[in-house]
């Protein structure tokens, strides 16, 4: 199979560094600068980015209207990353990083339907986070029994209390910098480190262009497609 | 059993520039792309990129001057010191080449973003270049002892 570190080298290395998340006032390189950077990559990559940014992407859940697409898209992801004999060097590492994020979302998803009123677990696939069972039997306790894994969870719950959509996004947004931050190696050429650097990119163009009402609204938002998602989800089953 | 190692002997001679142009050729490629790469999102010292990613150029040229300090003709009685000495040094020099064309990409990518540490982020394949300098050297001291008639061995 074709190993794909040859590009890696010479497109991570044009691409400027990241700094930190909150220190960024912008971007390091612009969406089109990148996109065409990445064009070095072979088409199979380069969907493969693709598809890990629709599914990842801090836009993704406000546009996408129906769940059940969006976990279908989430399974093929991962699946695709599974593979054994995908040709991607360190894909085991790039799973780990795409299902890592995907349990973060998922917590901060699931805390949030709750604090908007869902009394109920939801119902069938919703998620394709490895924690969906045991969120879904502990939902009524206020961590979901998951605090000592992730101990940021009564710090998030608390400020989703005090309705504070903006500090809630930041802190997710810096938990999944942290996260992700752990699969950065110096000296990296890799496919797992382009995904990686990509990843960060949309987590600082997210932050870059945060607005607190933007915020509020997506927050809002978010709630209202957890509680479509939970009825669409109780429908099916029945 | 004698033409085996026999030609284990012209395998040893043969090794170090063998192995050695293969360390530099992956080496000067693992370089040479992020020296590329560099050069994309940079408005000077190219010439610097370029310079960092030939260091692995060397490890071909210690395994010339090997092959020729190793070349007598091969016999039943040096056979053995020549595969020794050339194949292991060649093994080095090549997997020497390839790590060091690593830590210059490495060091080209450190630079590109803090030009003020080119001369520092150079020490790692600087000393991964000694540690090849050290086999090179102390193979050709060794080359010196390989016995050159059979009555002498």
């Amino acid at each position: 199979m074709m190993n794909h570190s040859d590009e890696a080298i010479a497109l991570l290395t044009s691409l400027p560094r990241h700094q930190g998340l909150l220190e960024s006032a912008r971007t390091p390189i612009s969406r089109l600068r990148l996109e065409r950077r990445l064009q070095v990559l072979p088409e199979d990559v380069q969907r493969l980015i693709g598809e890990m940014e629709a599914v990842l992407h801090w836009g993704a859940l406000a546009v996408e209207t129906n769940n059940q697409r969006l976990v279908l898209r989430q399974q093929h992801l991962l699946e695709q990353l599974a593979l054994p004999d995908d040709g991607y060097p360190g894909s085991r590492s790039l799973r780990a990083l795409v299902a890592g994020v995907l349990d973060y979302r998922t917590l901060f998803a699931a805390l949030a339907a709750r604090e908007n009123g869902q009394s109920q677990a939801p119902v069938g696939e919703w998620t394709c986070s490895r924690y969906r069972l045991q969120i879904e039997r502990n939902w009524q306790e206020p961590h979901f029994h998951l605090e000592r894994a992730f101990p940021w969870l009564p710090e998030v719950l608390q400020l989703m209390h005090q309705q504070q959509p903006w500090l809630v996004e930041k802190r997710l947004l810096q938990l999944c910098w942290q996260f992700t931050g752990r699969f950065h190696r110096e000296g990296d050429y890799s496919l797992c480190a382009v995904m990686l650097y990509v990843l960060r990119w949309d987590m600082i163009d997210r932050w870059t262009r945060y607005n607190s009402s933007d915020a509020r609204q997506r927050f809002q938002e978010l709630c209202r497609l957890g509680r479509q998602t939970a009825m669409t989800s109780r429908g099916d089953a029945a | 059993m004698n033409e085996l190692v026999i030609a284990l002997g012209w395998a040893g001679v043969f090794a170090p520039v063998a192995l050695g142009a293969i360390g530099s050729v992956i080496g000067c490629a693992i370089a040479g792309q992020a020296a590329i790469g560099a050069m994309l999102d940079t408005d000077s010292g190219y010439g610097r990129f370029i310079g960092l990613s030939v260091l692995p150029s060397s490890f071909v040229i210690y395994g010339i001057v090997l092959m020729f300090t190793l070349q007598q003709p091969v016999q039943a009685y040096n056979a053995g010191a020549l595969a020794g000495i050339g194949i292991l040094a060649g093994l080095t020099l090549m997997f020497t080449g390839i790590w060091q064309g690593r830590a210059c990409a490495t060091a080209i990518a450190a630079a590109k973003e803090k030009p003020e540490i080119f001369g520092m982020s150079i020490a790692p394949a600087a000393i991964v270049e000694g540690f090849g300098v050290f086999v090179f050297i102390f193979a050709l001291v060794l080359a010196g002892a390989i016995p050159q008639t059979g009555a002498l061995a």
